[in-house]
């Protein structure tokens, strides 16, 4: 029940981000960004609306692999051509923070693997996740805004995540439930840091670039905590913060564009 | 059991004829279209095959893995096109329109012949669901890939998410259609209504880009 409301709330934020689109385009901004943006908020539109249209029908049935999930992949990749379109050329030498992203999402694919048990589909999400991420990182260092300690501390909130999780994976009872419980503690830390910096940087309205990178960042790192999380409670918190964060995308990227 | 290579043969060999005496256009729309049922009886083999293999009975097979299938079949011949021929906009849009009527003629055949066709109503029900959805699903992608070129954006993510789009659309469909009884029904007005919709939003671009096409 939760769950059909989340993704209701979830439908919702994503009709209203495809409108927004058009109402920009209608205005004028005609930017491949805010065109990808939009392309991958209908791919997430439609996979929601057959999820809720297949639990409406077939409740007491697991769904198997459909035409959701390459959706979600397409929102994934979308999302990360959205970021990197029409940049201008600048030199710079991503390797490390691409590599760091490229881990993460492995290691993280080792674990839903080791989860599931689904090789094919985990390692096609993690593939597409994992672009996704690496245009990310490729933007906060091209826009060249977060200090040193800022990556440092990401670097040890990736690795925190990643070693809790396998701890759970592998560990007996009294082990795994504290590894579990510092995991949701730095997912849900992560979520708070990102909601309230992206707020921020939106409400002072001054650094358009750095409010855009933070608010993806939510996203990927919700959606890593929604593939994560095995607690109902945990992934209605992290799919709710995902739909913010679609928001604040949205409004993000928009301002972006003006300003350009 | 129907022996869908046969009625190929019955149906492709007066198109295939024809293709030796017309010319430029209509030409394109006929060859496309015989690409179009083409690439429906190759997609009846890979369904098959997928369903055998992964033990998913005729409704599952048409739900879960038909779409994907489908659309990326029909996706094939029109990124080759693209790609190769680098066509007009309005080419392309010609060959996306003459692929899915192709295949949605030949679908419609195959499901006559299995099922039969004593009821009007259903069959009109059959040509105005099953027959626009599959147009109307490659005329979108095709639009989205034009859009996608002209912005100098045709990469991987921006052909998958067109894919995906027209994947999801046609995979709901499916999905509504799988249960009689109201869900029927909204499947049913769902591909008339797409196609209202995009005729609308077609006539209501402005005529610059009209013009480009």
């Amino acid at each position: 029940m939760i769950v059909s409301v989340l993704i209701l709330f979830n439908i919702f934020v994503m009709v209203c981000s495809l409108l927004a689109v058009i109402f920009a385009m209608k205005e004028g901004i005609r930017s491949m960004r805010l065109i990808l943006f939009g392309f991958a908020v209908a791919c997430g539109f439609l996979s929601n609306v057959y999820w809720l249209i297949y639990d409406f029908m077939y409740p007491d049935k697991i769904m198997p692999f459909a035409a959701n999930e390459i959706a979600e992949w397409a929102l994934f990749m979308l999302l990360g051509a959205s970021l990197v379109a029409d940049l201008p050329k600048k030199r710079i030498n991503p390797v490390q923070e691409i590599l760091l992203a490229a881990l993460f999402v492995a290691g993280n694919t080792g674990v839903w693997i080791l989860a599931s048990g689904e090789w094919v589909q985990d390692i096609l999400t993690g593939l597409t996740l994992g672009y996704f991420i690496c245009c990310i990182m490729y933007r906060m260092r091209y826009s060249e805004q977060f200090t040193k300690p800022a990556w440092r501390i990401l670097a040890c909130a990736a690795l925190a995540v990643l070693v809790t999780q396998y701890i759970c994976m592998l560990a007996d009872a009294p082990y795994a439930v504290y590894a579990e419980n510092v995991c949701y503690a730095v997912l849900l830390i992560g979520i708070v840091f990102l909601l309230v910096s992206s707020v921020k940087e939106l409400t002072r309205g001054k650094n358009p670039e750095l409010a855009v990178c933070l608010s993806y960042g939510m996203i990927a790192w919700c959606l890593i905590s929604m593939y994560l999380g095995s607690s109902d409670l945990f992934y209605g918190i992290a799919y709710a913060s995902c739909s913010v964060a679609i928001i604040l995308t949205m409004i993000a990227m928009r301002k972006e564009v003006l300003s350009r | 059991m129907i022996y869908s290579e046969n009625i190929f043969l019955c149906i492709a060999i007066p198109l295939a004829t024809c293709l030796l005496f017309i010319r430029d256009e209509v030409r394109h729309f006929i060859a496309a279209f015989l690409l179009g049922m083409g690439m429906c009886l190759i997609s009846a083999y890979i369904s098959g095959y997928l369903s055998l293999v992964t033990n998913m009975g005729n409704n599952d097979t048409a739900i879960f893995l038909s779409p994907v299938v489908e659309e990326i079949l029909k996706l094939f011949p029109l990124l080759f096109f693209l790609v190769v021929f680098e066509p007009k906009d309005r080419v392309l849009t010609t060959l996306a329109i003459a692929i899915g009527a192709g295949f949605a003629t030949f679908e419609n055949c195959c499901y006559i012949l299995t099922v039969g066709a004593e009821s009007l109503p259903y069959i009109m029900i059959r040509g105005l669901a099953v027959g626009v959805m599959h147009i109307e699903s490659i005329l979108a992608l095709s639009v989205w890939l034009i859009m996608a070129k002209r912005l100098k954006a045709l990469s991987f993510p921006a052909v998958l998410g067109g894919l995906a789009l027209s994947m999801i659309f046609h995979a709901i469909y499916n999905l509504l259609v799988s249960k009689p009884g109201i869900t029927s029904a909204i499947a049913y007005t769902l591909p008339p209504l797409t196609a209202a919709l995009l005729y609308l939003m077609y006539h209501m671009m402005p005529e610059q880009v009209k013009r480009k096409e």
